[in-house]
């Protein structure tokens, strides 16, 4: 079955390429698109909970950016490009939902790590869709350090292979994370010490941890809005689950070496991200400087090692994962209407829908209630300040005070004045519902952990 | 005798900056990996399953470069940063990183460890050695060939799975790789890493 789960996505990609007239592929991908969405649905019962919520989150999330595709399609300005069709859009679209599927149901390493090759190949071209100088480079650099990032990790997957051996697993589940922790005290520690740190450094590249994160900012920000939303909202939480897992297992023969580098690298990584959030002058880029900094988050919340850490931490990628994606529909929306995403060119966005659009998302990445993002983030100090991690907690408030002004400044300097550039388009009203969509979803999130707390 | 081999190929892969050259030491360096981790004594079915991934590692990755140099005339220079004895000192830093890797603790008892990281942090220095995007894409093509070694050298027992998934990824990503710079050659026709300069901050 979930094989079949897996397949869904791209399968119905390719088969709406059959259909000869524009129009009708267009819903027929629509209505694919859906029925992956359903057909995911059933593949509850065979993973385990962390594997079922991030494929709820998998499913969500890429369900809205497929419809918000069909709607606003991205239009590359260089045809002559082999993969600016909207057909290769589409397909590759599929085989990066297709592909975080296979990553986060797998129950091995291996199959772990093959979901997110994959994934990094599927989205190179969409990276690089628009065409020109700028795209071409953001598309080049994310596919180099992206594979050796990947590769890295790999090289760790074959040390840990070989202390699972050592610790006289067999071969056949040497690369299962409950094999692995469940033989935790029989690994040979400097082999899988070294093992889990090159891990931690490959899906660390791949999560943008600072100093591994180069890639992030322009990939994220010359790719088209809906895959913007998708490689921050979830390919960043694809690699912070494989952190999570990797964690898993470090903390059955050495939890204090692995949280101890989680700590310094997400510390890094709110600081510098936070920083550099005040030096930008796209909304695009500073949207990526915002995900590197609740990447960081992320990862203090892991690296506390405590349950109510790990909790903070996942309530907050889900929250992040929806608000982020939420930023970057909106400005897509803002995008379609002005064709620009410089912050100097983006007077007045209050007077129009799109704006307040992202007005609200600003106000949901700012930490602001009633959005999850919120009662995440308290959690997330509350949960650092009671393992007596001072340190990163200052860190951590540091960091998100300085995104915080960024985000401010950004949305005085967007929603307020008038608009220097005319509006060019009209605003197709299903792409927007699909960005308030996953607001809505943000702002609910609120409830999720009083009706975890209930059950 | 093999294990020499691989330090000559890798060596020669960052000191030659002529992509002719490089294009022949990854193939002796492939071959040279292929043979250490040719799985002796095991099932025919394994053995014919290991020739297949050979065959890929050896024909694919580097065809689609010299198509790609043939049919849009880009210059075969890799065009080094450093001089040549500044590569040749870095070279000779790698063979001793990789000494000191097999000295540590976590590597005891396993045998060609220090090759195995000869090999990968030669596959990183391409990438940073040469500003043309075809080393970069070549460097790929070796750490592929790297972790297929590291592979036959730490768990050579794990399932398949690993090799089929280190073998399709390098290639592909190197066919990937000169899709972009095939697009790129429209801005740059030297392929220049330096021409990639637009997005900073």
């Amino acid at each position: 079955m979930i094989a079949i789960v897996v397949a869904a996505p791209v399968a119905g990609a390719l088969l709406a390429l059959a259909i000869p007239r524009l129009v009708v592929r267009r819903r027929v991908r629509g209505v694919f698109a859906v029925v992956a969405a359903l057909i995911a649905c059933t593949v509850f019962g065979d993973v385990d909970r962390l594997s079922g919520l991030m494929v709820a989150i998998i499913t969500v999330l890429s369900l809205i950016a497929t419809i918000f595709s069909l709607n606003i399609v991205p239009a590359s300005e260089h045809e002559e490009i082999l993969w600016s069709s909207h057909s290769a859009y589409f397909v590759l679209l599929g085989a990066f939902w297709s592909s975080m599927l296979a990553a986060v149901t797998s129950t091995t390493f291996i199959g772990l790590w093959i979901g997110i090759s994959v994934t990094t190949l599927a989205t190179t071209f969409l990276v690089g869709f628009a065409g020109g100088k700028a795209a071409l480079e953001a598309a080049w650099k994310y596919l180099i350090l992206c594979s050796f990032g990947i590769a890295i990790a790999l090289i760790g997957i074959l040390f840990l292979g070989r202390a699972g051996m050592d610790a006289h697993i067999a071969s056949s589940s040497a690369l299962s994370w409950s094999a692995l922790a469940a033989h935790g005290s029989a690994l040979p520690p400097a082999l899988a010490r070294i093992a889990v740190a090159l891990m931690l450094l490959g899906f660390g590249t791949k999560a943008g941890l600072v100093p591994m994160h180069s890639w992030l900012p322009d990939a994220h920000s010359k790719a088209p809005a809906p895959i913007s939303a998708l490689l921050s909202g979830l390919l960043c939480s694809c690699a912070l689950y494989a952190i999570v897992r990797v964690q898993f297992v470090a903390g059955a023969f050495d939890p204090q070496f692995f949280n101890t580098v989680l700590l310094a690298l997400g510390s890094l990584s709110v600081l510098i991200a936070g920083t550099l959030m005040l030096a930008q002058s796209d909304v695009k880029r500073l949207l990526a400087y915002s995900t590197i900094e609740h990447v960081g988050l992320i990862a203090i919340a892991l690296g506390l090692g405590t349950p109510l850490g790990l909790f903070a931490a996942l309530y907050h990628l889900i929250n992040h994962a929806f608000g982020k994606s939420f930023a970057f529909l909106a400005i897509g929306l803002v995008q379609h209407e002005r064709g620009t995403t410089t912050i100097g060119k983006l007077g007045g966005l209050w007077r129009e829908p799109s704006g307040r659009l992202f007005l609200a998302a600003l106000i949901g990445l700012m930490g602001f209630p009633p959005f999850g993002l919120f009662f995440s983030e308290l959690l997330i100090a509350v949960a650092a300040a009671a393992a007596h991690q001072y340190l990163p907690l200052a860190c951590a408030l540091t960091g998100a005070l300085i995104g915080f002004i960024a985000l401010v400044r950004l949305s005085i300097e967007t929603e307020s004045g008038h608009a220097t550039v005319h509006v060019a388009k009209r605003l197709p009203l299903p792409a927007f519902v699909a960005a308030a969509c996953s607001g809505a979803v943000a702002l609910l999130l609120i409830v999720a952990p009083f009706i975890s707390a209930v059950r | 005798m093999v294990g020499g081999v691989i330090l000559f190929a890798a060596a020669m892969l960052v000191i030659d900056p002529r992509f002719r050259s490089a294009i022949v030491a990854y193939e002796i360096f492939t071959a040279a990996t292929l043979w250490l981790a040719f799985p002796a004594g095991a099932p025919a079915t394994a053995v014919v399953f290991f020739a297949g991934l050979a065959a890929v590692k050896l024909i694919a990755g580097p065809s689609a470069l010299i198509f790609l140099v043939r049919r849009y005339h880009v210059p075969e220079d890799l065009a080094p940063s450093p001089n040549i004895v500044v590569r040749l000192v870095v070279v000779a830093i790698a063979l001793v990183a990789a000494h000191e890797v097999t000295e540590m603790t976590a590597f005891a008892g396993i045998a060609s460890t220090g090759i195995v990281f000869y090999a990968l942090f030669t596959s990183m220095l391409i990438v940073i050695v040469f500003r043309n995007l075809l080393a970069h894409a070549i460097g790929l093509l070796v750490l592929g060939s790297a972790i297929t070694l590291a592979g036959a050298v730490f768990a050579p027992s794990l399932p398949g799975a690993i090799e089929i998934a280190d073998t399709f990824d390098a290639v592909v990503a190197t066919i990937v790789a000169l899709t972009i710079a095939r697009a790129i050659l429209a801005y740059d026709p030297h392929l220049d890493i330096r021409s990639l300069r637009e997005l900073r901050g």
